[in-house]
């Protein structure tokens, strides 16, 4: 019975450490993937800048008040160069 | 039943901490699958044009009139219209314009061909099979037109869906910048981004009035100058939003001895900026996104570097 209990209580702790851990990984590169855009609606849900500095930051006189997170992606548009070829209409 | 509610607790813990992650990622799935869909209806008016080519060389063909290098430009038009579809379903813009770059190139080949086959036939080497053919060649066309038609009316009402999104985000941005009253930002330059957005904005109910009100053909005819003048707006935006940040970050980084980054940066800005403000023009336009993509990277690096300084 003892042994049962602490395998048990051994198996839910395998469970949340690896549930912890999945969740700090898929939130670390969900927001290197979703960069300005995860950011942008986190920082309109809660109304604030999620980089703001920290408060260690706001005393360091040299620290920049722009964070990288304010930089725009910019990410590729789609060309529309080649469609003026106008299929059967050409021939 | 100390060590119960113990067990109990490590497991509502773990049971926890695996609900909450799903919604984590829940936002940029929704961008790219947009982005997906938009290249996948792309990816469709380029096959209707594909498909009708490749079937009026196949009729030919079957009245004994060969096309010029048809089983080479058909061959490479299959192959390239595989290799665009792979990068629409990936949602990868990039590789998708190179791809579509090759398919257009593919069927401009093709063109030559099947153009003087087809006034072969009309001429009469068909023995006679004139108008058995310009029938058929009338079909084909009505196939592509009716095929055209509705991949053009989905795709740009996809377009005009991710035009208001990204205005939106952008509006959203933009108020949480001003909220923040960083020193170096002024009223006037937040003003002027949202000029800017305006314009977009306005465009998007150009787009949204044309898609509900005109016929396929206006549609058709009126997209590429919708779409080109949407290019400019957001190029004029993002280099207008990069010179405020750069304004911002100007003194603290020049009092670190990042000059020489900064003034690169701002002479990338300028640079795309000459290049857009004649109008549109597609390799000017791609060139100037470019030195953007650029400043953006190097702006980011610049701000990184004053961090840890």
């Amino acid at each position: 019975m003892k042994k049962l209990f602490a395998f048990l209580v051994l198996l839910g702790f395998l469970v949340f450490a690896f549930g912890c851990i999945g969740q700090d990984t898929q939130q670390g590169s969900g927001a290197a993937a979703n960069g300005e855009i995860s950011k942008q609606n986190n920082e309109v849900a809660n109304n604030q800048p999620v980089n703001q500095p920290s408060a260690g930051e706001k005393t360091e006189k040299t620290a920049p008040v722009v964070s990288e997170d304010d930089i725009p992606q910019i990410d590729d548009i789609p060309s529309d160069i080649d469609e003026n070829f106008n299929g059967t209409d050409e021939i | 039943m100390k060590r119960l509610l113990i067990l109990l607790m490590v497991l509502v813990g773990a049971v926890m901490a695996t609900a909450v992650q799903p919604t984590a990622v829940a936002v940029q799935p929704t961008v790219v699958a947009l982005t997906q869909e938009i290249l996948m209806h792309k990816y469709q008016m380029v096959e209707c044009k594909a498909n009708a080519l490749i079937d009026m060389a196949n009729k030919l063909n079957g009245y004994n009139v060969s096309v010029e290098n048809q089983s080479d430009s058909i061959a490479a038009l299959n192959q390239n219209l595989a290799r665009l579809r792979t990068q629409a379903e990936q949602g990868n813009v990039s590789g998708f314009n190179i791809a579509n770059r090759e398919v257009y190139q593919n069927m401009r080949q093709l063109a030559p061909g099947l153009r003087n086959g087809k006034m072969q036939m009309q001429k009469g080497k068909g023995a006679g099979k004139a108008s058995e053919f310009n029938r058929m060649y009338t079909d084909i066309r009505q196939q592509e037109a009716q095929c055209l038609a509705d991949a053009a009316k989905s795709l740009a009402k996809k377009e005009l869906q991710e035009w208001k999104e990204w205005q939106q985000q952008k509006r959203d941005r933009l108020r949480i910048l001003q909220q923040r009253n960083i020193t170096g930002i002024s009223k006037e330059a937040i003003k002027k981004l949202e000029e800017i957005l305006s314009k977009h904005e306005n465009i998007s109910a150009r787009y949204g009035a044309l898609l509900d009100n005109s016929t396929i053909e206006q549609l058709r005819a009126m997209r590429i100058q919708m779409i080109q003048e949407k290019n400019l707006v957001r190029a004029r935006y993002e280099i207008e939003y990069m010179k405020t940040l750069l304004n911002a970050i100007n003194k603290t980084a020049s009092e670190k001895g990042y000059e020489n980054s900064v003034q690169n940066i701002s002479n990338l800005l300028e640079s795309a900026n000459q290049k857009i403000s004649g109008g549109y023009d597609e390799e000017n336009f791609k060139n100037a996104w470019e030195e953007l993509k650029q400043a953006s990277e190097q702006m980011r690096e610049l701000v990184r570097q004053m961090r840890t300084a």
